[in-house]
């Protein structure tokens, strides 16, 4: 975790200075991102965030959010539930890490931090990250300052330092569940890590780092209890969606590079550099889902606040060129994220059934998620959120005027595309959507050529 | 007169021996101070000594002030605040002259007074002691004292003492608000809860956010405005105003000793002190351990008229009209100041703004760790002044005194009006008085270490007269709330109303809270519903769950601070220990009606504990 910090506060870059480099990092990555946007891809992460946020100031009541975990991108989302604001609050996020990691650069008289962060970002595996889900971002960024925190806490030993630690580790905890493990393990383990600290006994320090984190998921399980009945865990089924350790190692050169220069020296900081990953296994194992890019970017982070200060320029210099080579690999090997035929087809429903009238759609929208991602309000939908579901199931030519069957829907909720419901004809099947109408409803046309110009799947 | 020629007189008179004289003079070439009070502080001589050789130096004849030498009607004829600052007592006419008792040599500009107070009349001056003058005083002007000590703010300024619990307006309106509940709630019921419980979730919400925000903010300012040891060390003595220290006592005759050699380990040279213990008329037996302690010279007793209210202000504001020193601070009966507070307090007021009319010093318990009450009452004074008073010192907002270890300009004290003493947190009013006033206050990192509370019912005792003051208080300043804008403006305002008004209130809204919660949790209701609509049911989960994190999350802080590391787990029990406050804060409410000016007495020297 790197050798004792013993700078002062004042010793951080000029404001203007992070700044500027926090702009230079972002605004590219932001315009990237928009004009992604633009061309039709969404991520499914910002689709979901989206189509919750929309149900529930839609009703009027945020606990229809279902106590979804994570809460904060819901939360952040609720000003301005828009596919451009989450882009926007991802590309802040980078900017802090920037303006964080350029306090790093001064403080180490070298440019390689920065190098090694953009070396990251300004790639495909950055952009999925960035375009892709902004609550990680966050979650990183809070991570981060909680660190930085905790190292002014330990220089200067004012506790106004030790008090934001704790609160940025709780925050962080509102974006991921890592954020609850990565603030367990940081309470338990930066202590040890810098015993100068000396503050006895160590238990309540470990106390006043925890605390946060276990006050927040006491408070998100009381929550999730009181409107649902049941204390909802941050827990989601293992799907095979996480990148594995080995494919997060490939393109984490720099982090290795550190690693090794740790382990020559080995302490009780060679801990910390590697505690990190195998946090990001064990999530994985219990199905804690990341991105590729927040594990390359969480263990560059640690790679960067782990490099010795004494460090030679040959070894400074291997590690930049390290970074640089990982990035030239990204571009050469991962694709860059483009719009798929399905998700075309998605959006072309969701424009199509944006018209209908309010409550006027019965959905099964647990099986929704590739069509909700596009939708611009939820006020056309009856879902099984929704009190009046089970009736309108039971009896759909009483409640609502259509009835739309997805191609992932298992068919046990709604029958539909089985059959008809009872007084409703088939208005039209198209992608696997097949989209039924009661006999007196307005017909609900899709524009069958926004999807004309898609690349078909698989052609990326 | 020079200084010689006393010491000479003395030793020539065989009172004090050379080397005793060598000894004095060795002392006010470090201090300044004058030889005569220097051998008294030292010990070498007695008031009546030194009066007699003064007497002899000035060819003043000697007098003993008693009854008999006093013609009220002549002595009374002399205002008192000319007699309190001339140190002069005008004794009986003799027709061609008036004799006058004084302890200094007389000046022209008390001479060119008394021609004017007694015309055609020469003064024919006698010499006497300090304590025969204030005897004097006190014989003379008993009733003025009194009265100034109990009414002085009243009759200066009606609308900042209270004296008066409700106006009439207040009873007015308080009684609309009755009556348009009573009606709403017999009308439509659900509907006027809903309307009574939506202020009280927002108000709840404001005062967790502003103590949140401005705890922390103490937290950011925590070095800030700290006087240093080199500071301190580069002091010059001789420059050292006179410091005057108040001492209120009432039946605290088990710590008084203890009390007086705390002070006497202060570092601040003796002779520049001028210690005033007040005491009650009816208290003889703490006066008796206090003569028994055989304090130095520049301590002085007196004895506070009887007569209600019979409170602590009342006595500090007695002391204050005798109080001789540029500085003046309260102290505690149970008081451990730090030993450079009072320098450190100087330096502040020297370094700080001229409108620094008060500085606070910290104060903390000496028995944390006897008893859960002692414990959680560590934890609760931490916060408040580490944290809570700092923040309000950063926000330059209206920051309530603590009981004791206020150090203030004594003209600024003068000019404020002195201590209310119909208000039973007098110290949380006179720092609202002072911002509205345009003072300030500000924090100095010294503490005072006093003895905790250890048994409920004291506690409870002490809580619930401080959480009646603070509703005085809130009463008092909110008479006029468009003059209370207008002298402090609206930040000051809305401080005033969150933190002086809003912890009362916190207070007695708390158990309703816990007690719908409990009511849902154990029979899942859903008759409470129409009370929380989904907004007003998210900001009361916020409060409940949120508030009450981050309220423990910062106290603990402020402990880990203090290096009580003992006391961080403990800070989850405060939930408990606010129900005490809920108590107590009914106790306040009751009390309020039936008996606004009682002080509760809260016992001390029962911890088995000592300054650790």
């Amino acid at each position: 975790m790197g050798s004792p910090d013993t700078a002062s506060p004042d010793t951080r870059a000029p404001r203007r200075v992070r700044a500027i480099v926090a702009l230079g990092v972002a605004a590219p990555m932001l315009i990237a991102a928009l004009l992604l946007s633009a061309d039709g891809w969404r991520s499914d992460a910002h689709g979901a965030f989206l189509s919750r946020v929309l149900f529930a100031l839609d009703r009027g009541q945020l606990e229809l959010l279902g106590f979804e975990y994570p809460p904060l991108p819901f939360l952040m989302l609720l000003p301005w539930p828009t596919i451009t604001w989450a882009l926007v609050l991802g590309a802040l996020a980078c900017g802090s890490l920037a303006w964080l990691v350029t306090d790093d650069c001064t403080e180490r008289r070298t440019i390689v931090p920065l190098i090694m962060l953009v070396s990251v970002l300004w790639t495909p595996i950055g952009m999925y990250f960035v375009a892709g889900n902004f609550n990680e971002g966050v979650g990183l960024a809070a991570l981060y300052v909680g660190w930085r925190h905790y190292r002014r806490w330990w220089s200067t030993r004012r506790t106004i330092h030790g008090l934001y630690t704790g609160l940025w580790l709780g925050l962080a905890f509102y974006t991921s569940p890592l954020g609850l493990a990565l603030g367990l393990v940081a309470g338990a383990v930066l202590p040890i890590i810098f015993p100068r600290l000396q503050i006895p006994p160590f238990a309540s320090q470990l106390v006043l780092l925890v605390f946060p984190g276990l006050a927040t998921t006491a408070t998100w399980a009381y929550l999730s209890w009181v409107f649902t009945g049941r204390v909802a865990f941050p827990f989601t089924p293992w799907q095979a969606m996480s990148p594995g350790t080995a494919t997060i190692l490939a393109w984490s050169l720099a982090y290795i590079a550190v690693s090794l220069l740790a382990l020559r020296r080995a302490n009780l900081a060679t801990l910390g550099v590697l505690l990190p990953l195998v946090l990001l296994g064990g999530a994985n194992a219990v199905g804690w889902h990341f991105s590729l890019g927040f594990a390359v970017l969480l263990l560059t982070l640690v790679a960067i606040v782990a490099m010795p200060r004494d460090l030679a320029r040959p070894a400074r210099v291997l590690i930049a060129g390290v970074a640089i080579i990982q990035a030239i690999a990204a571009w050469w090997l991962v694709p860059w994220p483009t719009r798929t035929a399905d998700d075309a087809i998605a959006r072309a429903v969701a424009t199509a059934l944006a018209s209908a009238p309010s409550r006027s759609v019965l959905i099964d929208d647990r099986w929704a998620d590739r069509m909700l991602k596009w939708v611009p309000s939820m006020a056309p939908y009856l879902t099984t959120r929704d009190t009046g579901f089970e009736f309108a199931v039971a009896s759909p030519r009483e409640t609502v005027m259509y009835v739309l069957a997805t191609p992932d829907d298992d068919g046990l909720t709604l029958d539909a595309d089985v059959r008809p419901p009872p007084g409703f004809e088939r208005s039209w099947n198209w992608g696997g959507y097949t989209l039924f109408r009661r006999l007196d409803a307005q017909p609900l046309q899709v524009r069958y050529d926004a999807v004309l110009d898609v690349p078909r799947p698989g052609s990326r | 007169m020079s200084s010689t020629r006393l010491g000479d007189h003395l030793v020539q008179r065989g009172v004090i021996t050379a080397g005793q004289l060598e000894n004095a003079l060795i002392q006010q070439e470090r201090t300044g101070e004058r030889l005569g009070r220097l051998l008294l502080i030292l010990g070498h001589i007695t008031r009546l000594e030194l009066a007699r050789a003064l007497a002899e130096l000035w060819a003043l004849p000697f007098v003993v002030i008693s009854e008999r030498e006093i013609d009220l009607a002549v002595t009374q004829r002399f205002p008192l605040e000319a007699t309190l600052g001339f140190r002069a007592v005008p004794l009986r006419d003799e027709g061609r002259t008036v004799v006058v008792a004084v302890a200094e040599a007389p000046t022209p500009e008390l001479v060119d007074t008394l021609s004017v107070v007694y015309p055609g009349r020469t003064p024919d001056f006698r010499v006497t002691t300090e304590w025969d003058i204030d005897q004097g005083i006190r014989l003379a002007h008993r009733r003025k004292v009194v009265d100034t000590s109990i009414y002085g703010l009243y009759f200066r300024e009606q609308g900042e003492s209270a004296f008066t619990v409700f106006t009439l307006a207040q009873y007015i309106v308080f009684g609309v608000v009755c009556l348009l509940l009573l009606y709403g709630l017999y009308r439509a019921p659900m509907e006027t809860l809903l309307a009574l419980n939506v202020p009280i979730t927002v108000f709840f919400l404001l005062v967790v956010v502003f103590r949140t925000y401005v705890g922390v903010s103490g937290a950011a300012s925590e070095t800030a405005i700290s006087i240093t040891p080199e500071q301190v060390r580069a002091l010059d003595e001789r420059k050292l105003p006179t410091y005057s220290i108040l001492v209120p006592v009432y039946k605290e005759e088990r710590v008084i000793a203890t009390l007086l050699r705390s002070l006497g380990e202060l570092d601040y040279p003796q002779d520049k002190l001028d210690i005033i213990m007040l005491f009650e008329e009816d208290d003889p037996d703490t006066l008796a351990a206090a003569k028994a302690a055989a304090p130095g010279a520049n301590v002085r007793f007196m004895v506070v008229p009887a007569g209600p209210p019979q409170t602590k202000p009342k006595a500090c504001n007695v002391g204050l009209l005798f109080a001789h020193g540029e500085y003046l601070v309260i102290y505690d009966a149970e008081d451990r100041p730090e030993p450079d507070q009072l320098k450190k307090a100087l330096l502040a007021f020297r370094h700080g703004p001229a409108e620094l009319g008060c500085v606070q010093a910290a104060l903390n318990y000496y028995n944390w760790n006897e008893n859960f009450l002692t414990r959680m009452f560590t934890l609760e004074y931490s916060f408040w002044f580490d944290y809570l008073l700092p923040g309000l010192d950063r926000l330059r907002l209206p920051i309530p005194l603590g009981g004791t270890s206020n150090h203030f300009r004594t003209s600024v004290l003068r000019d404020l009006g002195g201590w209310d003493p119909f208000n039973v947190t007098e110290d949380a009013d006179l720092g609202v008085r002072a911002a509205m006033h345009g003072y300030r206050v500000g924090i100095v990192n010294s503490t005072t270490y006093e003895e905790a509370n250890n048994e409920l019912g004291n506690w409870l005792r002490q809580r619930s007269r401080w959480i009646k003051g603070y509703m005085q208080t809130a009463l008092v300043y909110s008479r006029d709330p468009v003059s209370l804008i207008r002298r402090a403006g609206w930040r000051h305002a809305a401080g005033f109303v969150l933190l002086i008004a809003g912890t009362p209130l916190i207070f007695l809204i708390q158990p309703v809270s816990i007690l719908l919660t409990i009511a849902w949790l154990v029979t899942r209701t859903t008759a409470l519903e129409p009370l929380f609509p989904p907004v007003i049911l998210y900001l009361s989960l916020f409060n409940l769950l949120l508030g009450n994190a981050l309220a423990i999350y910062v106290n603990m802080f402020a402990v880990f601070k203090r290096r009580l590391h003992v006391l961080v787990l403990f800070a989850l029990l405060n939930p408990f220990y606010w129900i005490l406050h809920s108590i107590a804060a009914f106790k306040a409410l009751g009390q309020l009606f039936t008996r606004p000016y009682y002080w509760e007495k809260t016992r001390h020297g029962l911890t088995r504990h000592g300054l650790t």
